[in-house]
């Protein structure tokens, strides 16, 4: 579909996933594609943004990139790497560069470890702690990047508000100064106001340590901010993708612009002033189309 | 505000809620008025007070641990907090209906999704069940439920997120309310769902007339559907007037850290950085002395740390306009120190 940039850091091809729904029709079962044929390419130091609606198959991609469930057909790879056919120790190894943040900051924390060990778990596990004063200085360090207080080291999770929760999260994240993380959502939880927060530490982390990310979001504003590149995903396939800012102004594919016109700008001029959101045709967005690019770097799926 | 009619006139709600570790201001001595046709839109984060006070005037909280004080909440000049509860009663789910954030808590598992509806129509417009089932067939379709009169008789879990929130608009207009409340109706649905649902509400705002309280967090919503933002945080109204006015002119910090910290739509993309707010929200069981957004706001007086400024209208600005603080906000920004 697209060529291959001599510099991809990540590389995806005809990624898919398929899940059996049980007990529809006669004794038979359906497949549902949650992924179909997905193919994308990430740069070292690029984040891509990958924008869809519930069931379009977007944190199932992140998790797959990460074989954190398995792929039923394509091919993942890390600087060059099958990730998908990888011994488990190899895994293990490759996974110390590639990280994912999630959306509910407290859900992912263990509530009855304290913080502090909860970002040092993965210097253990790699064995790259030598003493207890050397991990409590690792973590602190951490905790400066991120922006909490050293102090908070031996609190619980329950004594955090959500921004700082993530913040914890994101801590354990960039541990292992990764190469590459996959934030699905990070924000979503979130308050405007501490979105904002979250969104600048990203910011601040991808340019110190060069990080390449994948940011799945349902809020194009984010996209938009966060992303130089953003893949539009309606039922498990990439309908259009391109350079944020091409593809927010001029949208080409029938779902992209309804979905851009669908989102309210909080400028009531221009909200006075917008189109009415278009309408689906029936079975307009459910006809699988190949990608083709419709100018340098913009694709667009077209019969 | 509006030369309507008052719907609404709240005077003084202010809700305290009792708890072991002490007690929970989360809301404060909040008044404002709704004209027919009119839609306000409230915003403010978690713990700012905004659902609570449409909870706390519906009486709608949990008695033993909630106590709520205020001079009135009259609807159509009738005091909601002081009604019998047969009266409050035939008005709730009649003539005031609301519309919360989760559609799959709001419906009886059990009963189909015609049962739900016919049952609202039954219990306040005495309608025999017949016409009461054509009623619901009408109101699906006109909620763009496709095959309305098969879906009925289907259960809340056979329908989607998107359309079980479809149904709990058309159970709460069913009555043809004469106030609507949607508290974060449609933060949990898709952008395209949203924005249909929306452009319905609209729709019927315009043929039936009613009143509008829409809460939100998204300050793109309040753009899209709003006459009139009320801004709240720490349990009170720091700003409110016509959107335009509190849009391009905010006179509160917190409305202008609100206004700057969501990313643009428009304008350059992944560039630059996020102007936060910084800080955390207050604790409300010890909330400021003062203006609740002070320890915040980096333009925050002396006086703002001990006493709480009142509403009032801003100076040089468009009548309706209020704003609760103690300090000159474009004067400030124009001459930062």
């Amino acid at each position: 579909m697209q060529a291959t940039p001599a510099t991809s850091l990540l590389e995806v091809r005809g990624l898919s996933k398929f899940f059996r729904l049980q007990g529809r029709g006669w004794g038979g079962s359906e497949i549902h594609r949650a992924v179909d044929d997905v193919s994308f390419d990430v740069r070292p130091d690029e984040t891509l943004g990958l924008i869809g609606e519930s069931g379009s198959g977007k944190s199932t991609i992140g998790r797959l990139i990460l074989r954190l469930i398995a792929a039923d057909a394509g091919q993942v790879k890390f600087e060059g790497e099958d990730i998908l056919h990888a011994s488990r120790d190899r895994l293990n190894q490759l996974r110390r560069r590639m990280q994912i943040v999630m959306q509910d900051p407290y859900s992912a924390l263990n509530p009855r470890m304290t913080i502090g060990e909860f970002v040092a778990e993965p210097l253990v596990v790699h064995g790259l702690v030598r003493s207890r004063s050397d991990r409590r200085e690792q973590v602190a360090a951490l905790f400066e990047k991120v922006g909490l207080p050293a102090d908070a080291m031996d609190r619980y999770p329950h004594q955090f508000s959500g921004g700082q929760r993530q913040r914890i999260a994101i801590a354990r994240a960039v541990a292992l100064k990764p190469k590459f993380i996959v934030a699905d959502e990070p924000t979503a939880s979130l308050d405007v106001s501490i979105q904002a927060q979250v969104l600048n530490l990203l910011q601040d982390l991808r340019a110190e340590f060069g990080l390449a990310m994948v940011f799945i979001s349902h809020d194009f504003s984010v996209v938009r901010h966060m992303c130089q590149r953003v893949a539009v995903l309606r039922y498990g396939r990439i309908v259009e993708l391109g350079p944020s800012e091409v593809l927010m102004a001029t949208p080409l594919h029938p779902y992209t612009r309804r979905l851009v016109a669908a989102v309210p700008v909080a400028d009531p001029r221009l909200e006075r002033a917008r189109e009415p959101v278009p309408v689906e045709t029936p079975g307009e967005d459910a006809t699988p189309h190949p990608l083709r690019e419709v100018s340098p770097g913009h694709f667009v799926a077209m019969p | 505000m509006s030369s309507k009619p008052p719907v609404l006139e709240i005077d003084g709600l202010t809700v305290r809620f009792d708890t072991p570790s002490g007690t929970v201001q989360a809301v404060t001595d909040v008044s404002y008025s709704l004209g027919s046709g009119e839609t306000l839109g409230i915003v403010g984060e978690s713990g700012s007070g905004k659902s609570v006070h449409v909870l706390a005037m519906l009486r709608l909280l949990p008695q033993g641990t909630s106590r709520i004080t205020g001079r009135g909440v009259r609807f159509f000049g009738e005091d909601l907090l002081r009604l019998d509860a047969p009266t409050l009663r035939s008005i709730r789910g009649n003539r005031i209906c609301v519309v919360f954030q989760d559609p799959m808590t709001s419906l009886n598992p059990v009963l189909t999704i015609g049962r739900q509806i016919t049952e609202t129509l039954e219990a306040h417009k005495s309608i025999g069940h017949a016409a009461a089932e054509a009623e619901a067939i009408r109101l699906l379709d006109m909620v763009k439920i496709p095959k309305a009169a098969q879906r009925i008789r289907q259960f809340p879990h056979e329908f989607s997120g998107g359309m079980r929130q479809r149904v709990m608009i058309a159970i709460a207009l069913a009555c043809k309310p004469q106030l609507l409340i949607a508290d974060e109706a449609t933060t949990a649905l898709d952008v395209t769902t949203q924005a249909e649902i929306i452009d319905l509400v609209q729709e019927l705002k315009r043929d039936l007339g009613m009143a509008v309280i829409w809460i939100t967090h998204d300050l793109g919503v309040v753009a899209r559907i709003a006459d009139v933002i009320q801004v709240m945080y720490g349990g009170r109204v720091l700003e409110r007037g016509p959107v335009d006015s509190v849009f391009y002119d905010p006179r509160n910090a917190y409305t202008l850290g609100l206004l700057q910290s969501a990313p643009s739509h428009i304008g350059s993309a992944a560039s630059g950085r996020l102007t936060p707010i910084p800080g955390t929200p207050p604790d409300m069981r010890r909330p400021p002395a003062g203006d609740p957004f002070a320890p915040r706001n980096p333009w925050a007086t002396p006086r703002c740390a001990v006493e709480m400024p009142p509403l009032r209208q801003v100076d040089n600005g468009t009548p309706g306009h209020l704003v609760a603080a103690w300090y000159d906000l474009p004067a400030l920004r124009a001459h930062p120190q």
